[in-house]
C-alpha cells in the first residue's frame, strides 16, 4: 500500500509544481522548480532518459527539476527556447549534437548561437547505433556488405529517420569512408523504418539497440556492425566499423547546457548532480539494456567534444551536399 | 485451443489481483478524465507519469498506462459528443452525429452508444488479440509504401463520399486539406514548406489545433450569434439510455466498425484513425436513408465509436509482437517496458508470459471497468449541459487553450487555434463541411510520404502500384467507389438532357 500512497503523492505533486513559482528572494540555488528542456516529444529515448535525470536531481538538488518538451524544427525550437532565456540557473537544456553541432552546417540561418549561446554542463549518455541487414541481404559481416555494395552501386536501400537526422549522417560517413553509394530512403522517425526493414522493403537501417535486439536474436535481422568506436560491451561478437575504418564513430549523445552566462557555480552543481545520476550502478545498467552507455566528464571536456564534433559533421555535411533550406 | 484458455486464464488471474486492478482503475479514470478535456492528451499525461512508474511493479505499471491510453480513447468522445469537440484524432467522426444526437436532447443515447458499443468491440479485438496476435502483425509486413500510397488514395475517395452536401463543395475542402498538409517539412528532401519563416510551422499544423478550431471553436462563434435566444439543448434531456430501437438501429454498425477497425488499428500510423472514417462511410453507404447522417443517426456514433475502440485495442498488437510502437502513446509503452528491464518484442509472450498476457486481460477489465464507470455518469455528463452558456463555453474555451498550450508549450499553437476557429466560422457560413479537410490534412501527407517512397524503392517505376497484388485491389477499390458515386450524377445529368 505504502507504494500506491507514493504513486499518489507523485500525481498530486506533479500538478503543485506549478504553484510554486512566487517572487523570489536571495536564497540559495535552487530556490525554486528547475526546468529541463527536451527537444524531443515526449516518448522518445531521449525523454526517457531526461526524466530518469530529472528525477535524480530532483532528489539531489530538493527542487523539483521539471522536463519540459519542446520538440519541433529538428531540435531548434527547444534550443531557441533555451538560447533566450536568463542565465540563472533554473533553465537547462537537455540536447543532442543536431542542436549544437549540426543545425549549424543544415540550416543557413539558425535563430541561436550554437557555440555562443550556452554553456556546457556536463555530458550524460552515448547511444551507439547498430547497422542492420535484412535476412535478404546478400552480405553475412561487414566486409561482405562493403564488398557487395562496391559490386552493385546504389542497388541497396538504406532507410533513415529523416532528411538531415544523425543516422542519415552516418549514412553518408560511411558512404565517403567506405566509397560506396546507397539509396536514402526518408521516413518520419525509426519506428516505420523498422517495420519496413523487418518486411524487406528496405535493406538497411542505423538504430540504437533496443528496438532491433529481439530481433537480432531471433534472426528476423542482422546486426552486421556497430557504429561507435569501441564494440558494444553487451554485443561483443558485433564488430565495430572502425575496426575497418579507423576513427568511425556515429551515435546520438546527450549533454546537458545551460544558456551562456550561467555561472560557473551553478554549473558545477548541475555537473555534480549528473555525476550522482551517472554514478549509481542500477542506472548504468538499466540505460545499457536500452543500449545506451553513460558516460560523464567534466564541463570543460565536454567544451572540447562539441568543438571537435561541431568540425567533423561540417566536414561530412559539406562533403555530402546536404542543405535543409 | 485450450492453450489459449489457459493462458487467458493465467492472465486474469494477475489482471484480477486486487492491487492490479485498483491501478487499471487509477489508470481508466485518470484517462477518462484528459479524454473529456479537450485537447490534453495521453502523450502528455502518460510522458509525466513515466517516471512514477519506476517503482511500481512492471505489470502494474503496464496496465497503469494502457488504462489512461484507452480511457482517454473513451473520454474523447464524451467531449465530442456534448460539446462538439473531439478530445482525440478518432473522435472526430464522432462529431458529426453524436453532437447533432446531442442537439436533439438524445446526448444519453449517444453517449450510452458510444460506451457499449466499444466495450464490444473492445471484448472482440481482446480475443483477437489473444487468438491471433502473431499472425495479425504479418499483416503489417504485407503493407510497404506501395499499399500505404493506396490505401491512402481509398481514405480519400472515401473523404468525399462522406461529405453531407454539394459534391464540388467536399472535392474543395479534401483539396484544401491536402494543401495544409503540405505545410512544414518535406519527408523526402527535408526542405520546409510553406512555413513562411516560422519554426513553429517547420513540423507542420498541429491536428489538435485545426480539429478544435474547425469544429470546437467555430461552433462556439455560430452560437454567440444567436444572442440570448441560443438553442438550450437542455429542454428535453430525453432519456439516457438508448431505447431499443437504438439498439436495433446499432447492433449491425457496432459488429461492421468492430471488424473494420480490428483490422485498421493493426497498421501503423494512423489505422484507429482511418478506421472511424471509414466505419462512418460503410454505415452511410448501407443506410437506407443516408440524408439521416450528419443530422444525428445514431448508427453514425455506433459504428466508428466500435471502429476507434477495436482499433486502439489492436493497436498494441504490433507492440506486443514486434516491439516497434505504431503511434506516440505506444513509443511511451516502450519506454515504460526499456526501463523495468523488459524488452519489448516478441520474446515477451514466452519469456513473461504473466506479463504479456496479463496485459491482454487487463484490457478487458479496464474496457468492464470504463463501461461499469461511464454508464452511471451519462446522467451527470447531461447536467453538464444545463449549465449556462455565459458560463459553459468560456471555461470550454479555457480548457482548449490550456490543452492546446500543453501540447509542446507554444503560444503560437494557441493563436493558430483561435484562426482556424474564424475560418470555422466562415465554413459554416459557406455551407462547407470541415470532416472531408480534416481527412485530406491528415491522409494527404501520409500519401505523399509514401508515394516517394515508393517510387524511391522502384527506383521512378510507376507500375509497382499496379504489380502489387494489395495496392492494385485497393486502387480497384477506389476506382470502383468513385464509379458509384459519379453514377448517379451521370444519371441526374442524363435525366436533365432527356427533359429538355
Amino acid at each position: 500500500m505504502t507504494r500506491f500512497v507514493r504513486v499518489l503523492s507523485i500525481l498530486l505533486g506533479a500538478g503543485g509544481v506549478f504553484a510554486l513559482s512566487g517572487p523570489l528572494f536571495a536564497q540559495a540555488y535552487p530556490a525554486k522548480p528547475v526546468r529541463l528542456v527536451v527537444p524531443y516529444a515526449a516518448g522518445g529515448f531521449s525523454d526517457v532518459l531526461a526524466r530518469a535525470l530529472a528525477q535524480k536531481m530532483t532528489e539531489g538538488l530538493g527542487q523539483q527539476v521539471v522536463v519540459e518538451n519542446r520538440p519541433g524544427a529538428s531540435t531548434i525550437i527547444g534550443a531557441d527556447a533555451v538560447a533566450k532565456s536568463p542565465p540563472d540557473g533554473y533553465t537547462l537544456f537537455f540536447s543532442t549534437g543536431t542542436a549544437l553541432n549540426i543545425n549549424q552546417h543544415l540550416f543557413s540561418k539558425l535563430p541561436y548561437n550554437p557555440e555562443k549561446d550556452f554553456v556546457p554542463v556536463g555530458k550524460v549518455a552515448v547511444l551507439p547505433y547498430v547497422l542492420l541487414a535484412h535476412p535478404a541481404v546478400p552480405a553475412n559481416s561487414f566486409k561482405d556488405l562493403i564488398a557487395y555494395a562496391k559490386a552493385n552501386p546504389g542497388k541497396l536501400n538504406f532507410a533513415t529517420p529523416g532528411n538531415g537526422t544523425a543516422p542519415h549522417l552516418a549514412i553518408k560517413i560511411l558512404e565517403q569512408a567506405a566509397g560506396v553509394s546507397f539509396e536514402s530512403i526518408h521516413y518520419k522517425g525509426n519506428a516505420p523504418a523498422t517495420v519496413d526493414l523487418l518486411a524487406g522493403q528496405v535493406h538497411l537501417l542505423f538504430d540504437g539497440l533496443v528496438v532491433p535486439e529481439p530481433h537480432i536474436k531471433s534472426g528476423k535481422l542482422k546486426a552486421l556492425a556497430v557504429a561507435s568506436l569501441k564494440r558494444f560491451p553487451s554485443q561483443p561478437n558485433i564488430p565495430a566499423i572502425a575496426e575497418s575504418y579507423p576513427g568511425f564513430d556515429a551515435s546520438t549523445w546527450y549533454c546537458v547546457m545551460a544558456p551562456a552566462g550561467t555561472s560557473k557555480e551553478i554549473v558545477s552543481r548541475i555537473n555534480a548532480e549528473i555525476q550522482k545520476y551517472l554514478n549509481d550502478p542500477g542506472n548504468k545498467e538499466r540505460m545499457l539494456a536500452q543500449g545506451a552507455i553513460l558516460e560523464g566528464g567534466t564541463p570543460e571536456q565536454l567544451a572540447a567534444y562539441l568543438k571537435s564534433e561541431t568540425e567533423r559533421w561540417g566536414t561530412v555535411i559539406k562533403k555530402a551536399g546536404i542543405k535543409l533550406d | 485451443m485450450m492453450e489459449i484458455f489457459s493462458n487467458l486464464g493465467l492472465g486474469f488471474g494477475v489482471a484480477l489481483s486486487p492491487m492490479n486492478v485498483l491501478y487499471c482503475f487509477i489508470g481508466v479514470a485518470l484517462g477518462t478524465l484528459i479524454g473529456v478535456l479537450p485537447g490534453i492528451g495521453p502523450i502528455a499525461t502518460i510522458a509525466m507519469l513515466l517516471p512514477i512508474t519506476f517503482n511500481l511493479p512492471p505489470i502494474a505499471a503496464l496496465i497503469m498506462l494502457a488504462g489512461i491510453y484507452y480511457g482517454a480513447q473513451y473520454g474523447g468522445s464524451t467531449s465530442a459528443i456534448l460539446v462538439n469537440l473531439p478530445g482525440e484524432s478518432s473522435s472526430v467522426v464522432t462529431c458529426l452525429d453524436g453532437y447533432q444526437m446531442a442537439r436533439q436532447g438524445r446526448a444519453g443515447p449517444a453517449l450510452g452508444i458510444a460506451a457499449l458499443g466499444s466495450f464490444f468491440a473492445g471484448t472482440v479485438s481482446t480475443l483477437l488479440i489473444a487468438l491471433f496476435a502473431p499472425p495479425l502483425a504479418e499483416i503489417a509486413f504485407k503493407f510497404g509504401p506501395a499499399e500505404y500510397f493506396s490505401l491512402m488514395v481509398l481514405g480519400l475517395v472515401a473523404a468525399v463520399v462522406l461529405a453531407q452536401g454539394s459534391l464540388l463543395k467536399s472535392i474543395c475542402m479534401v483539396i484544401l486539406g491536402l494543401l495544409w498538409g503540405l505545410v512544414g517539412t518535406d519527408v523526402s528532401s527535408g526542405t520546409q514548406r510553406f512555413t513562411f519563416g516560422y519554426s513553429e510551422l517547420s513540423d507542420g499544423i498541429g491536428f489538435v489545433g485545426i480539429a478544435m478550431g474547425l469544429f470546437g471553436f467555430s461552433e462556439i462563434i455560430s452560437n454567440l450569434e444567436m444572442g440570448q435566444n441560443r438553442e438550450v439543448f437542455t429542454s428535453k434531456v430525453g432519456r439516457l439510455l438508448p431505447s431499443l430501437d437504438d439498439f436495433k438501429a446499432s447492433w449491425k454498425p457496432v459488429l461492421r466498425g468492430t471488424g473494420l477497425g480490428s483490422f485498421l488499428g493493426i497498421l501503423p500510423g494512423g489505422g484507429a484513425l482511418l478506421s472511424s472514417f471509414t466505419s462512418y462511410m460503410v454505415e452511410k453507404k448501407l443506410a437506407k436513408d443516408p440524408s439521416r447522417f450528419g443530422k444525428g443517426a445514431i448508427e453514425g456514433v455506433a459504428g466508428p465509436e466500435s471502429a476507434n475502440n477495436a482499433g486502439a485495442q489492436t493497436s498494441f498488437i504490433p507492440l506486443l509482437t514486434l516491439g516497434i510502437p505504431s503511434n506516440p502513446v505506444m513509443a511511451l509503452m516502450i519506454g515504460a517496458m526499456t526501463i523495468q528491464g523488459i524488452a519489448p518484442g516478441p520474446q515477451v509472450m514466452t519469456e513473461r508470459p504473466q506479463l504479456f498476457w496479463g496485459m491482454i486481460a487487463s484490457m478487458w477489465v479496464g474496457n468492464l471497468l470504463l463501461v461499469v464507470m461511464n454508464l452511471p455518469m451519462i446522467g451527470l455528463w447531461i447536467k453538464l449541459l444545463t449549465v449556462p452558456y455565459r458560463m459553459l463555453f468560456p471555461s470550454i474555451l479555457l480548457f482548449c487553450c490550456i490543452g492546446v498550450y500543453s501540447l509542446s508549450s507554444l503560444p503560437f499553437d494557441v493563436y493558430m487555434t483561435a484562426a482556424f476557429g474564424v475560418i470555422g466560422y466562415i465554413f459554416i457560413k459557406l455551407g462547407c463541411e470541415p470532416a472531408p479537410l480534416i481527412l485530406g490534412f491528415i491522409l494527404g501527407p501520409v500519401m505523399e510520404e509514401n508515394l516517394r517512397r515508393a517510387m524511391l524503392l522502384s527506383r521512378g517505376d510507376p507500375s509497382t502500384f499496379f504489380t502489387r497484388p494489395i495496392s492494385l485491389g485497393l486502387l480497384i477499390a477506389s476506382a470502383i467507389m468513385l464509379l458509384l458515386m459519379a453514377a448517379p450524377v451521370l444519371r441526374k445529368k442524363r435525366q436533365e438532357a432527356f427533359q429538355e
